[in-house]
């Protein structure tokens, strides 16, 4: 349906639906965003306060007053550890799903779909029993663990696509002149994807760093992840906005810039599970 | 040196077929460690989830922990309180998937133009169902304060008193139900745009030249054509809902009363406050059935509507 299509006044209607839904989209983190920027008082200032001085009161408190930082470091961490041990594992099971004779297809699609429709409860419930025995609640280790496994699927999924796509007969080349398949791999099929890598690699991490349920239950002090400290600032005697807004833009930065730079793959990686968990 | 297995006749030669068996091998090498921890961790939590909903483990009650049978899930079909969640959960996945079903199909029937300004917009668009969900629900807890937050404030300004959002049973269920619209009708605004992307522009033709009207062309080629795509969407719009659990735990806690306590949050209460690992677990499997009913029943319909498979 091209713009012909519609005719008379459709390029208006469509401009004035995305104006509208844009506002709709945007209007919460302008607020947000205003919000980390006002002191307590003109926070909630009735009118609200639009135009005012804005001050970095919020962000100073949050990251010298509380251990905001350090929690933003279990995330990063978190996130690339399971980014690191998910690629790891994932990617050299994909280039075998796309290269031997296996059937992938249909049952590794079904298996995946499974996993998602199974809720993050029947996981946690018995993740918190065995860290629990294993001493690895509130570790860092257990979370990335816990991630790689929702995430494995996903990698192989995704990097399966990217494998396929790149023509066997450079591979073939290569194994005539006496290359194995490990060095087939690492050498010549690896740098070839570095964009698909790249794209899941993010998938992966978005995953990892908006995830809240299995953070909640197994994580403490000590490997608190950054939505979680935000969070707490709601637990006290009435709410600290303040940190709030302040934080949930530190932690909201980077998953735009990112989401941005894949978000060609964003609705595949949806699918099977990355981003939310 | 063997040519490359499975080019033509050299399958027949001992050598190829000798080194295609170890390449196999080393695939399955490759394949191995994930497959292993898929296959272990994934399934094994399921599984031990089952088992834990058959005793009594309750962590504050040390001598609990025996085999107890089905007792979980008849205490579960008696709880009042487990059909209310059950309920609200329903209400909860249905409402909001509808609304972003017909949202995410509006939009992207308006978006699907080669207009430079909208095709920028996109990036925009993605960016709410891309956060972390409990920051969503924190903006909108904020927003929906009474007299501080924004959305009365709006309200007030058109001349309409807006209720007090979180505090009032059927307004809270309202409010987390428009969060999860917001924060998910992209998604199936992007997947409806891409299929319409892909379309060929022939049946459009064909039509335009039968005199087919505009609202012909959407309902008798647009939306038959991209119907694989909108059942892809909703079944994982509707599996996705699961996911308004952070919502749920900023924003309302499952309140006011039990107005919004999805299953989820319920199972989360008994096995994470009152440590009730036994109950918990049936509830987590109950929550399980449901989700898999709800995909069973669209799978039938599927095959219903459409002839799939």
């Amino acid at each position: 349906m091209r713009a012909r299509a519609w005719r008379s006044g459709g390029a208006l209607t469509a401009y004035a639906i995305t104006l509208f839904w844009l506002t709709l989209t945007l209007f919460p983190f302008a607020w947000l965003c205003l919000l980390s920027l006002k002191t307590p008082l003109q926070a909630f200032a009735v009118p609200p306060l639009w135009i005012f001085r804005p001050t970095g009161f919020n962000y100073v408190d949050l990251l010298q007053h509380t251990d905001f930082l350090r929690f933003f470091g279990n995330s990063i961490v978190v996130a690339v550890g399971t980014v690191g041990l998910s690629l790891l594992m994932g990617a050299p099971a994909a280039y075998a799903f796309a290269r031997a004779r296996f059937r992938f297809g249909r049952a590794a699609f079904l298996w995946i779909l499974i996993i998602r429709m199974a809720p993050g409860m029947c996981y946690v419930i018995p993740f918190f029993v065995i860290y629990h025995r294993l001493g690895l609640l509130d570790t860092r280790i257990g979370l990335i663990v816990l991630y790689t496994v929702f995430n494995l699927a996903l990698v192989i999924w995704s990097m399966h696509t990217f494998f396929s796509e790149i023509p066997v007969t450079l591979e073939e080349a290569a194994r005539v002149d006496g290359a194995s398949i490990l060095q087939v791999f690492t050498r010549i099929v690896l740098p070839l994807s570095g964009p698909g890598l790249a794209a899941t690699a993010i998938l992966c991490f978005l995953f990892s760093w908006n995830e809240f349920l299995f953070a909640l239950i197994i994580t403490r002090n000590v490997s608190r992840t950054a939505p979680l400290a935000i969070v707490n600032f709601m637990a006290y005697e009435g709410a600290e906005w303040g940190r709030i807004a302040a934080g949930s833009i530190l932690v909201i930065i980077p998953v735009v810039v990112f989401s941005f730079l894949v978000r060609r793959y964003l609705v595949r990686g949806l699918i099977v599970g990355a981003v939310k968990g | 040196m063997p040519a490359h297995a499975g080019v033509g006749a050299a399958e027949w030669h001992p050598a190829a077929r000798r080194s295609r068996v170890a390449d196999e091998r080393t695939y399955a090498w490759l394949l191995l460690p994930a497959l292993l921890t898929l296959g272990v961790l994934s399934l094994l939590p399921i599984l031990v989830t089952v088992w834990l909903s058959l005793t009594s483990w309750n962590l504050m009650v040390p001598t609990s922990g025996a085999f107890v049978g089905l007792e979980n899930y008849g205490r579960m079909l008696a709880d009042r309180y487990f059909g209310n969640a059950v309920m609200i959960t329903l209400i909860l996945i249905l409402g909001p998937v509808a609304l972003q079903m017909l949202l995410g199909l509006g939009l992207a029937l308006h978006l699907h133009r080669d207009l430079p300004l909208l095709r920028a917009s996109r990036a925009v668009f993605i960016t709410p169902m891309v956060i972390p969900p409990v920051i969503a629900g924190l903006i909108w807890k904020v927003l929906l304060i009474p007299n501080l937050g924004g959305v009365n404030y709006f309200l007030g300004l058109v001349g309409v008193s807006g209720p007090n959002w979180l505090e009032t049973p059927i307004w809270a269920l309202i409010a987390v139900g428009l969060v999860a619209v917001w924060e998910d009708t992209p998604f199936v605004m992007l997947l409806l745009l891409a299929a319409l992307e892909s379309l060929p522009t022939e049946p459009f033709e064909a039509a335009t030249v039968d005199g087919a009207s505009a609202w012909q062309r959407l309902r008798y080629v647009t939306i038959p054509l991209i119907m694989p795509a909108i059942l892809v969407a909703l079944l994982f719009r509707i599996i996705a809902s699961l996911n308004i659990f952070p919502v749920i735990y900023v924003m309302t806690k499952g309140g006011p009363g039990r107005s919004t306590e999805v299953l989820s949050y319920y199972a989360f209460t008994h096995g994470f406050q009152f440590l009730d690992i036994g109950y918990a677990s049936a509830l987590a499997m109950g929550l399980f059935a449901l989700i898999v009913a709800l995909s069973g029943l669209f799978m039938l319909l599927r095959v219903r509507f459409t002839g799939a498979e």
